[in-house]
């Protein structure tokens, strides 16, 4: 019996159920950029105000999610803050997911508050409304609500100063030449 | 591989969280089965290899209240998986769904056998050939 055709096939199968595998990982993490952001059920620190859609419509807006538990994020504080005093059109936005208020509040006092506006996320209901798995998760909003870029994992000051301040110079510009 | 390693190290996943929340159980009992069958469709996005039923990360515990929220606004079982694929994708379905594109997926083992079967069958008559 000659083993050729029989080693091709396993090695053609193999193949086979790995692409497919590979494939099915590949497709897997929902991308929804183009798409327009959800309106999402989130509150104030003080428990006051909820989110507005309202609140996206004729500005830049990057939408942070943190926690004050969560050490990576804590390292992207400074790169936040750079990026505000970079482009101070740019409306920065951070949603803490479960996270208790007062120990919030400390913590952004500790690490340096980048945000213009701060909410909480305590049921998770915004973070599974956009896909999150893990933070910080950084979402890009252009001026019309649609949103354009999403970065899993800190920013860092490369990306500041490369790709990702470049895309907010151009939303930046399209807001501005939208209005 | 190197950036799956750096996106691990600087990336706190949703199931380490602390403060876990509590199940709060539907009351018709009717609304809680519907909903525990939907927790066994649907995969911890946050663990390795369990179900939602099973895990208990803080995500997956917000989850399985999200899908109790989702079912009690009458959303019926394929309306729910149908908002967790479109948010996290295929893969957070355990049973993929029948369509175009894991129609492969599904097909592939049949074709494999197939295709065995007709490598053992070709062998075998060509061995019989030579032998008689």
């Amino acid at each position: 019996m000659r083993p050729f055709p029989f080693i091709l096939f396993l090695v053609l199968s193999a193949s086979l159920v790995a692409m497919l595998l590979k494939s099915a990982e590949e497709k897997s993490p929902a991308s929804n950029v183009n798409a327009p952001f959800p309106i999402i059920s989130v509150a104030s620190l003080d428990g006051k105000t909820m989110w507005s859609p309202e609140a996206l419509k004729g500005r830049v807006t990057l939408i942070n999610f943190y926690a004050s538990w969560c050490t990576p994020c804590a390292t992207e504080m400074p790169e936040l803050a750079a990026l505000a005093k970079q482009f101070p059109k740019l409306h920065l936005a951070g949603v803490a997911w479960n996270d208790e208020p007062k120990t919030l509040t400390k913590w952004l006092a500790k690490n340096g508050n980048p945000f213009a506006s701060t909410w909480l996320d305590s049921k998770g209901d915004a973070t599974i409304d956009l896909g999150i798995k893990g933070i910080p998760e950084t979402i890009v909003v252009d001026s019309t609500g649609t949103i354009r870029y999403r970065l899993a994992g800190p920013l860092t000051a490369a990306m500041r100063e490369g790709e990702f301040g470049a895309l907010i110079t151009t939303l930046l510009a399209e807001a501005n030449h939208a209005k | 591989m190197r950036n799956s390693i750096a996106l691990l190290v600087a990336f706190a996943w949703l199931g380490t969280a602390h403060a876990a929340s509590i199940d709060q159980p539907l009351t018709e009992a009717v609304q809680e089965k519907t909903a525990h069958a939907i927790f066994r469709e649907l995969r911890c996005v946050v663990c390795e290899g369990q179900s939602l039923a099973e895990s208990d990360a803080t995500l997956a515990v917000q989850m399985r209240a999200h899908v109790r929220e989702l079912v009690a606004e009458g959303k019926t079982e394929d309306e729910i998986l149908a908002y967790f694929s479109d948010r996290y994708g295929e893969h957070i379905l355990l049973t993929p769904r029948m369509e175009g594109k894991t129609a492969l997926l599904w097909l592939a083992p049949l074709l494999l056998l197939g295709g065995g079967a007709v490598a053992v069958w070709r062998t075998t008559r060509q061995r019989n050939g030579e032998n008689s």
